[in-house]
């Protein structure tokens, strides 16, 4: 080869690397960022934590085997692909020279041990249900893993995208006890300085599988629990990027020039759940008689200052297995109707109206306001709505030691599959099924979805037990709503929110300063 | 001479011209006319709700967010309630519960209090100690347990501070007890024979209330703090009852876009405390001797 064809092929190869490396020429490395978060984790174990606030943070040092990607399709992780022989058998083919935080390389044994230690009862795993049909996790070779199951599961891919599919290396368990004070994972960052209730400092972790990621040189997620101060902090420069839990709040950010933000799915919604084993929602007919009273419409121009939409069990952002919206505004006792509000006081033998206590916390800043509203319209029906505020702590430990209450109201966020938070409250035998609601037809129903993995079977019984639900009324769900609002700086580029507000997208964020 | 004129007469004399007197010597004070006159704002406005109030604190209209205007003067709340009927009605939830707890206090304290001195030895330990430790719980941490534990309703808030005042009374009335129980119409009644009940109720009481009244003066601003704090955290007066501290905490969240929701019942509280402290301040002037410049 002459040297004059040694510098054309040359060329022709740096024009081609210069071409192909374009679109990420616009990406820069490097800097770092401050996030604002609304509360402090309450440990980090990815498989142990129950609160929200914990996933904020240990979601950047963990990844599972699967994910949703922006479109919310589920792709590979730490599985490169997957092949399911027959509808009990799952092989997972893992991702190479994968490196755990502490550098030792991830294999088939590691994603065993994790599954295996959410199914044991003995951790107190509360995702320990997402592997309710799994008998058994074996390891065929170092990178691929067998997961054995009892009956098919349609659920299964799509909630171990969430935090029930990280993977944690068994010598820091043993080391630590658990995680929740340390976070050792695969992801793009590691936690390397946690002061509780002030801040959290996360780095680039250099031998993150995906080639290039993280751009960001690492960042800290600073407490900051009162709305105003967060967003103060944001006009001042001295946070890159917050989010905004208060409608009023939102109005704010929206009106400020030069902030990005982006408009989520709806994904949160309420729940006032109506105890159906004491008086008197054991009366179907006064639980419907509640349901037509409400104007919900009327609740979402008020409490969320038009900013909501109407919802059934399942919330917008649950494409596909929401129902389509004309529809749901024309569900039973969906309109206000205080005529047949009477008829239903009349059959449940309540002619003159009744009374019930309703419990609910001024944790999220909806949930007082969204009581007084309902309340003055029930009153106009003659049904006494008694609003008792209570802590938040003692409202969820009432919740969930299924103590005699008549109504009980907070809201609850989207999961990946309607499955993750529907069944565990509507089927009889569900784990808050805090509303005692049994309905065989119901139960049926939520068995067989879990066994098909047919998404058009799912979606059809998706939607008829939102009608069964609505008619039979054992929770009412007011409204949906954003779960958060996201508003950054316009410095911060690439970074995408998600419906279920995880930042996970900073993996793909840089500084354009 | 009847043991009734011994020990009424010395014991009462000093304050039969005390009323007239002590009235001319408070209005000469402009402080604690101030207070007297925010005070009286603050109670007419209470008492006379139903009658001063434009509109029901409780109706919700269609008019959100409206600035003061001639409809509703200081304008309408998130849920287009009219914001000086709130005002008014929350006074009478203010009010209520203050005079309530702080009079209930005053009485146990007393009880306490007059038992602890007059007996000393070991019923004053048995008591005093128990007051210590009510004592060593910070008042609003105190209240807020009793509510946390108790549940949210407004006999419990009353109960709440109620518990909180008790132990600072009966440290006030023991404090006098003891002194007072050494004068010699005292040691005279009991030379003669007046049972404890007696001594205690028509010798010594009267002259350990003076205290009493300034301490209840200044508490009663607490509670008002106390109650709006609470009420503010959802512990309190329940919605939609209109308290001051529940209309701060709802105007909380629109305090940048529309300030006024929370400058009206902040206002109304700086008040009341404003109003109660400056009266007390003068009431403890004319009250405690040795402020009163030997006059």
């Amino acid at each position: 080869m002459t040297g004059r064809r040694v510098l054309l092929a040359l060329a022709v190869v740096l024009s081609l690397t210069a071409w192909l490396a374009a679109p990420v020429a616009a990406q820069k490395r490097g800097g770092t960022i401050v996030v604002g978060n609304d509360d402090d984790a309450v440990g980090l174990d990815p498989h142990l934590s129950f609160a929200f606030a914990s996933a904020n943070f240990y979601e950047h040092a963990y990844t599972g085997l699967t994910r949703f990607n922006a479109k919310m399709e589920i792709e590979g992780d730490l599985a490169t692909s997957w092949e399911i022989p027959n509808p009990t058998t799952y092989v997972f083919k893992l991702r190479k020279g994968v490196k755990f935080h502490n550098g030792r390389e991830m294999t088939a044994e590691d994603v065993k041990y994790s599954i295996d230690r959410i199914r044991d009862p003995k951790t107190g795993s509360p995702v320990r249900d997402t592997y309710g049909s799994v008998e058994a996790v074996e390891v065929v070779d170092r990178h691929t893993v067998r997961l054995r199951l009892s009956k098919p599961d349609g659920a299964l891919l799509s909630l171990m995208t969430g935090r029930a599919g990280y993977v944690v290396p068994r010598e820091e368990i043993e080391k630590h006890g658990n995680l929740q004070k340390v976070a050792v994972g695969t992801g793009p960052f590691k936690l390397i300085e946690h002061v509780s209730g002030d801040f959290a400092r996360f780095v680039r972790f250099d031998q993150y599988y995906e080639a290039g990621l993280p751009y960001l040189d690492g960042f800290t997620i600073k407490v900051i629990k009162d709305e105003s101060s967060r967003l103060a902090a944001l006009r001042k420069g001295t946070v890159d990027l917050t989010w905004i839990k208060a409608v009023e709040t939102e109005d704010l950010a929206r009106r400020e020039k030069g902030l990005q933000w982006s408009d989520t799915p709806e994904a949160r919604h309420l729940y006032i759940w109506l105890n159906t084993q004491v008086p008197p929602f054991n009366n179907v007919k006064l639980r419907q008689a509640v349901a037509a009273s409400l104007n919900r419409q009327e609740i979402i121009d008020t409490v969320l200052l038009g900013r909501g939409k109407l919802t059934a069990a399942i919330p917008p952002a649950t494409v596909p297995y929401v129902l389509p919206p004309n529809e749901i505004a024309t569900l039973p006792f969906y309109k206000q109707d205080y005529e047949l509000v009477k008829k239903l006081l009349r059959e449940g033998g309540q002619p003159n109206g009744f009374e019930f206590v309703y419990k609910t916390s001024p944790h999220s800043p909806d949930y007082v306001p969204a009581a007084q509203v309902i309340q003055r319209q029930l009153a106009k029906a003659g049904i006494t709505l008694k609003i008792e505020q209570v802590e938040w702590g003692a409202l969820l430990k009432t919740f969930r030691s299924g103590a005699d209450f008549q109504a009980i109201a907070f809201a609850r966020v989207w999961y990946p599959d309607p499955e993750g938070y529907t069944t565990d409250t509507l089927h009889s035998k569900g784990a808050t099924n805090a509303a005692h609601y049994a309905n065989p037809e119901v139960d049926r129903l939520l068995d067989e979805q879990s066994r098909t993995t047919n998404t058009q079977r799912r979606i059809a019984i998706w939607h008829d037990l939102q009608r069964i639900w609505a008619q039979d009324v054992p929770i009412i769900w007011p409204y949906a709503m954003r779960t958060r609002y996201n508003v950054w700086q316009p410095t911060l580029k690439g970074f995408a929110p998600m419906a279920n507000a995880s930042r996970v997208s900073l993996r793909h964020a840089w500084l354009e300063k | 001479m009847s043991v009734a004129e011994l020990d009424v007469v010395p014991g009462v004399a000093p304050h039969e011209r005390a009323p007239r007197r002590a009235l001319r010597e408070l209005l000469r004070k402009q402080t604690a006319v101030l207070g007297l006159a925010l005070a009286a704002v603050v109670i007419v406005g209470a008492l006379g709700a139903p009658l001063l109030a434009p509109a029901d604190p409780l109706a919700m209209g269609a008019r959100r967010f409206s600035l003061p205007s001639a409809a509703a003067w200081l304008g309408t709340d998130q849920f287009g309630r009219d914001l000086l009927s709130r005002l008014l009605f929350g006074a009478r939830v203010s009010m209520a519960v203050s005079f309530s707890a702080v009079g209930l206090a005053a009485c146990l304290g007393a009880v306490v209090g007059m038992l602890a001195g007059y007996f000393e030895g070991r019923v004053d330990h048995l008591l005093m100690r128990g007051v210590d430790v009510l004592m060593a719980f910070p008042t609003l941490l105190l209240a807020l347990a009793v509510v946390a534990t108790f549940g949210a309703s407004v006999a419990n808030l009353v109960a709440a501070i109620t518990l909180a005042y008790v132990p600072i009374f009966s440290r006030v009335v023991r404090g006098s007890v003891l002194s007072v129980k050494q004068n010699e119409y005292v040691q005279a009644s009991r030379a003669l024979g007046a049972s404890d009940a007696r001594l205690m109720t028509r010798a010594i009481l009267p002259n350990v209330l003076a205290p009493v009244i300034v301490q209840a003066t200044f508490n009663l601003s607490t509670a008002i703090m106390i109650e709006a704090a609470l009420s503010f955290l959802g512990l309190g007066v329940q919605p939609p009852a209109p308290s001051w501290g529940t209309m701060l905490s709802e105007a909380r969240n629109f305090m940048e876009r529309d300030p006024w929701l929370a400058i009206a019942p902040g206002s109304a509280i700086t008040m009341a405390v404003l109003g109660f402290n400056l009266f007390g301040d003068g009431l403890r002037d004319l009250l405690d001797p040795r402020l009163r410049g030997g006059g």
